[in-house]
C-alpha cells in the first residue's frame, strides 16, 4: 500500500464512528480494537471463542478498551455474507452479539447445511425475528457490510481475523488468530506509548 | 567445492542474520502473533519461541558464516528450516491465509514462501553433506 493511501485508510479507521450495537465498552477508552472477522472462518471462531471473552472481561469491561466489530466476509465462504447480513439485521433489534455468538457456536452446522435462518431464529424472540426477517427481505436495508469491507480493504486487510489496535492515533495490526496471553502484553505495551 | 561451501554458508548465514534482525527489531509480541496464527502451539510455547528463536537465529547465522562446526550447524539449520516448511505447508494446505512470519509481518504463506524455504532446506543439506570429513 502506498503511504498516502495507508494514511487515508488509517485515518478512516481512527475516525470511524462505531455503530452502537457493534461496539462494546467505553467510547472514550484509551485503546480501540477493531476486529474484522468472517462468520464462516475457523480462525475467526477460535478468536471469538477463546480470545474475545478474556479481552472483554479484562479490558473492555474495565473501560480500557473499546471493541468494535466489523464484518469482512470472504468470497470463498459461501454463507459468510448471508450470516453477516443476518447479524447486522439483528443489530437493529440490539442482538448483534447474541446472534454472533450463536453463529460462531454453530458454525460447522450452518456451514454444512446453509441454514443460517434457524440459528438466528433460535436466538431472537418472535417479534424480533419478524422485524429482522422484514429487514432481510428489504432491498433498501443497508447492512453496513460493504462499508466494513471497504474499511478493511483501505486498511490493507489480507486475512481474517484481523485486529487493529489503535492508541493515540497510531494503529497496530495483528493478522490471524491471536491468543489472549499474547494480545494482553501487546495491549499493555501499546497503551504505554 | 570449497567456493560453493563458502558461498552457501554465507548465503544461509545471512538469511538467518536478517531474519533475526527483523524480529529483534520489533517488540517480541509481533513475532509471537505470527507464531500464534499458525495455531500449532500452546500460548506458553508461543511466548518461549518468540522470545528465544530470534536469538538462536542470530547465533546460528554468526557461527554459520564463521564456518565453526559447519556440518552440525548445517544439520541444525536444516532441521529448523524443515520445521518451518512443515508448519507453512500445514497452514497453506488448511487455507489459513496467514503471514509466514519469516522476516517479520506482511508476507503471506504462499507457493513462493514454501519454495524459498524448501530451497534453504536443500542448501542446508548440501552444506551438511559436502562438509563431511573426507575418508583417508
Amino acid at each position: 500500500m502506498k503511504p498516502i493511501t495507508a494514511l487515508f485508510a488509517l485515518a478512516a479507521l481512527v475516525l470511524a464512528e462505531p455503530t452502537s450495537d457493534k461496539s462494546l465498552g467505553n467510547p472514550n477508552a484509551p485503546v480501540k480494537i477493531d476486529v474484522f472477522s468472517d462468520f464462516q472462518c475457523p480462525a475467526c471462531k477460535a478468536l471469538h471463542d477463546q480470545t474475545l471473552p478474556d479481552l472483554i472481561n479484562d479490558e473492555v469491561n474495565k473501560g480500557r478498551v473499546l471493541l468494535v466489530y466489523h464484518d469482512f466476509p470472504l468470497p470463498q465462504h459461501s454463507h459468510a455474507r448471508e450470516a453477516a447480513r443476518w447479524a447486522n439485521a439483528a443489530s437493529r433489534v440490539h442482538k448483534y452479539r447474541e446472534v454472533s455468538d450463536a453463529l460462531f457456536r454453530t458454525q460447522l452446522a450452518w456451514e454444512a447445511n446453509g441454514d443460517v435462518r434457524s440459528v438466528v431464529a433460535g436466538v431472537l424472540n418472535p417479534a424480533e425475528m419478524k422485524t429482522v426477517e422484514a429487514l432481510m427481505k428489504d432491498p433498501k436495508f443497508d447492512d453496513g457490510i460493504a462499508k466494513d469491507v471497504a474499511l478493511g480493504q483501505q486498511a490493507g486487510l489480507r486475512q481474517t481475523p484481523t485486529l487493529i489496535v489503535t492508541h493515540k492515533l497510531q494503529t497496530y495490526p495483528f493478522g490471524g488468530f491471536i491468543s489472549y496471553s499474547i494480545l494482553k502484553p501487546a495491549i499493555d505495551d501499546i497503551a504505554k506509548k | 567445492m570449497k567456493i560453493a561451501l563458502l558461498a552457501g554458508r554465507i548465503i544461509l548465514g545471512a538469511v538467518f542474520l536478517y531474519a533475526a534482525y527483523v524480529k529483534l527489531h520489533a517488540p517480541w509480541y509481533i513475532f509471537a502473533a505470527s507464531i500464534d496464527s499458525y495455531q500449532m502451539l500452546p500460548p506458553w510455547a508461543v511466548q518461549l519461541l518468540a522470545r528465544t528463536l530470534p536469538w538462536f537465529e542470530l547465533v546460528l547465522g554468526l557461527v554459520m558464516i564463521a564456518g565453526y562446526k559447519l556440518r552440525w550447524v548445517a544439520l541444525v539449520s536444516g532441521l529448523i528450516l524443515l520445521a518451518f516448511w512443515v508448519s507453512m505447508f500445514r497452514a497453506f494446505a488448511k487455507g489459513l491465509g496467514i503471514d509466514c512470519g519469516c522476516f517479520g509481518p506482511g508476507e503471506q504463506v504462499s507457493n513462493l514462501t514454501l519454495l524459498r524455504d524448501g530451497a534453504l532446506v536443500a542448501l542446508a543439506l548440501f552444506l551438511f553433506w559436502f562438509s563431511r570429513p573426507k575418508l583417508a
